[in-house]
């Protein structure tokens, strides 16, 4: 385990405690009682079978500060719920690293099972993502080298940047009566890319780009 | 989310409202309040004046001199004649032949334009039938909400004519009554907002008598703060079929229109009531209409002794609190099926409630004498049924609406008795039918009661729960927010 951790946290220790300003969590191995919330700069580090279950009680991670750098390493984020971003939902004007994450069985009732990026940014990379993603309101959403099994929709002026190595099915592109999406092919791949016919939103990038071989998550 | 059953008894079929008289639109100016008016420029309640609509296609007029020009293909709308049906022909000339008659204010989508006439889609029965109207005869309305059973098909409704002023006068939560359509996030925020700012609904909504249309100011987040968007909608709303003073969607006949008015504007904003009937979150709906971001907590990271005070602050400094409860609950196990050796065991699975159904993907057979290896259901959202598959599994089946399981196992497996069989599963529906707490739907936070019991507002306007300790918040909501909405008169 790194040797930067200022806590390293056994499964059974809660540790929403021990989120505080600049802290580097370091998670062992095993099961831990997920639903974080973040409003301060943390790094929450796992590894290998390390997993974050969030019980069904909430999101499994909720970063809501702002003007805040957050790393996530290494988690498997599980059992989340929440009306958006069950499994990671960044809702602060924050910026949020996180690469080597398993986002898997998680819901949400409003859309982004598996992550909901409202504002803030959100850099995914090495990951896989199984369940639905949202990018909406002013979110940005800049995957690499990360595969989405799940649904993507991009909604209100949300930014979807799918870069080299990034992988997603299938992209849900819906605008309002005000403003656009933003679906932007920099490298990355969606296998479909659907359009609003009505309210479309704007796809940057070409929709058939030859997919990606080698690197990435999946 | 959930939407309300609103299951009536029919009644016979009313003769739809005429449209409004014309007087008062000698200019045929459409949606400009601002250019030529000989009366003073409209405000909202705060002063703030209306700003000019320059809406392209919209024509705002009920004058239906002024409708041709508006009219173009994809719109989606509704039909609103002289009388009680409009004519559809088979051709766009007068001279063809009739094709159907369908009720003044059937929802229509426009196929295709030829100068005065229109080829519009609409529901006739069960199926669409694409004609030729007047094109005087088409308003621009939000698209309905989509049936449910075959989605090719909108909702079997009518738009109808509420003539008149529905500002709200004294507007709170319980004025709040969500209709037929899965947006109880928007109607729990409006009710949220309501209880905390009688004050932000009433700056929210301006009237223009004369043309009898509403302007409702919303607020978008830009990555420079809050702006205000306007959408004005007409007095015409979605109401059954059967009963034309009944709103399909929020509203009760007889009741206060404004959250119905309102919720129309957010679906035209959003681009239609399907889309917002697709839910959304509530931390952002307040934000829409208070013009003040929301702030949310993870239920999940809250201990049971930090929610009393969570609220009661929020309650002291006046915010409007929303919360959403989770999808589904772990059922207690079960041993239900009957059967001998490798079966088919059968049986039905007992819920706490007539609304309950299983979970799809969520429901395990567990042998626990250990004779059998365990099986799982393979569905998925929306399934109605779906297979039980296992190591040991030859067959297996589940239909999620009667709740009736069978399991045949394979030759020579079989447990060793059928009471060893213990079934789990997740629930959805009516998550505590004690405290009247459904699953899927969003509530209003109104107070604090008996010092330490937490007391929500169904945004149904019925089905109001009962106050529910901190314990119970953690165990079934798993959103929350909190919004500062502003107590006294807003600009624009």
């Amino acid at each position: 385990m790194a040797s930067d951790c200022t806590v390293r946290i056994s499964p059974g220790t809660p540790i929403q405690p021990l989120i505080t300003a600049g802290a580097v969590l370091c998670l062992e191995p095993g099961r831990h009682a997920g639903g974080l919330f973040i409003e301060v700069p943390v790094t929450v580090r796992g590894g290998p079978g390390v997993i974050l279950d969030a019980g069904g009680a909430g999101a499994a991670v909720l970063v809501a500060g702002d003007d805040i750098a957050v790393q996530l390493d290494g988690l498997s984020l599980t059992r989340g719920r929440a009306e958006a971003g069950g499994g990671l939902r960044v809702e602060g004007f924050a910026e949020v690293e996180a690469r080597g994450l398993h986002i898997e069985g998680n819901k949400a009732t409003a859309g982004g099972a598996g992550v909901a990026v409202h504002r803030g940014r959100l850099r995914l990379t090495e990951s896989r993502v199984l369940d639905d993603v949202l990018v909406t309101g002013i979110g940005r959403f800049d995957a690499e080298r990360s595969s989405f099994g799940g649904q993507v929709l991009v909604r209100e002026a949300g930014v979807l940047r799918l870069g080299p190595g990034a992988h997603a099915g299938t992209v849900d592109l819906r605008a309002t009566t005000t403003r656009r999406p933003t679906l932007a092919l920099d490298g990355g791949v969606a296998d479909h890319v659907h359009n609003d016919d009505t309210l479309p939103g704007v796809v940057d990038g070409p929709a058939s780009a030859p997919r990606a071989r080698g690197g990435g998550a999946d | 989310m959930q939407a309300r059953d609103r299951s009536r008894t029919p009644s016979s079929p009313e003769q739809a409202p005429a449209a409004p008289a014309q007087a008062g639109r000698k200019s045929g100016l459409g949606n400009s309040f601002l250019a030529g008016r000989l009366s003073a420029q409209p405000t909202f309640e705060d002063g703030t004046p209306v700003p000019s609509q320059r809406g392209p296609e919209v024509t705002d007029s009920f004058d239906p001199r002024h409708r041709p020009a508006s009219v173009k293909v994809g719109q989606m709308g509704a039909l609103v004649g002289r009388g009680s049906e409009v004519l559809l022909r088979t051709g766009k000339t007068t001279r063809s032949r009739e094709l159907a008659r369908v009720p003044d204010g059937s929802p229509a989508e426009v196929v295709t334009v030829d100068r005065t006439r229109i080829q519009v889609r609409v529901r006739v029965g069960q199926k669409n039938v694409t004609g030729w109207a007047d094109a005087a005869d088409f308003t621009t309305q939000p698209g309905v909400s989509r049936d449910e059973d075959n989605k090719a098909l909108a909702d079997d409704y009518a738009y109808s004519y509420f003539g008149g002023d529905h500002r709200p006068t004294a507007p709170k939560g319980t004025d709040t009554a969500q209709g037929a359509l899965g947006d109880c996030f928007f109607i729990a925020s409006m009710a949220a907002i309501a209880n905390a700012s009688p004050q932000a609904i009433k700056d929210a909504i301006q009237f223009d008598a004369r043309s009898g249309k509403y302007t409702v100011r919303f607020y978008e987040e830009t990555q420079s703060g809050m702006k205000p968007v306007y959408i004005t909608v007409d007095s015409y709303l979605p109401t059954e079929k059967g009963n034309r003073k009944d709103p399909a969607y929020a509203g009760d006949p007889g009741g206060p229109l404004w959250p119905a008015i309102m919720e129309k504007a957010y679906a035209q904003w959003k681009g239609g009531y399907d889309v917002i009937g697709e839910g959304g979150t509530g931390d952002t709906a307040m934000a829409e209409i208070s013009g003040v971001r929301s702030r949310s907590r993870n239920p999940a990271s809250m201990r049971p002794d930090e929610v009393l005070p969570y609220f009661q602050k929020a309650q002291k400094d006046g915010l409007a609190i929303y919360a959403g409860v989770r999808n589904t609950l772990k059922m207690a196990a079960q041993s239900p099926l009957s059967g001998s050796g490798s079966g088919p065991y059968r049986g039905t699975l007992q819920q706490a409630h007539s609304w309950n159904e299983v979970e799809p993907g969520t429901l395990s057979v567990t042998d626990k004498g250990g004779k059998v290896g365990s099986a799982r259901d393979d569905g998925e959202e929306g399934d109605k049924s779906a297979a039980i598959l296992g190591r040991d599994v030859q067959s297996g089946s589940i239909d999620y609406q009667s709740h009736q399981v069978q399991v045949q196992y394979r030759s020579g497996r079989s447990p060793a008795n059928a009471k060893d069989l213990v079934v789990e599963f997740e629930y959805h529906g009516m998550l505590n039918s004690q405290k009247t707490i459904i699953g899927n739907h969003a509530y209003a936070f109104e107070r604090v009661v008996n010092g330490n019991m937490l007391q929500f507002y169904n945004p149904w306007g019925s089905y109001q729960p009962s106050p529910i300790t901190a314990q119970e918040f953690l165990q079934y909501f798993d959103s929350l927010s909190t919004n500062a909405v502003p107590k006294n008169k807003t600009a624009g």
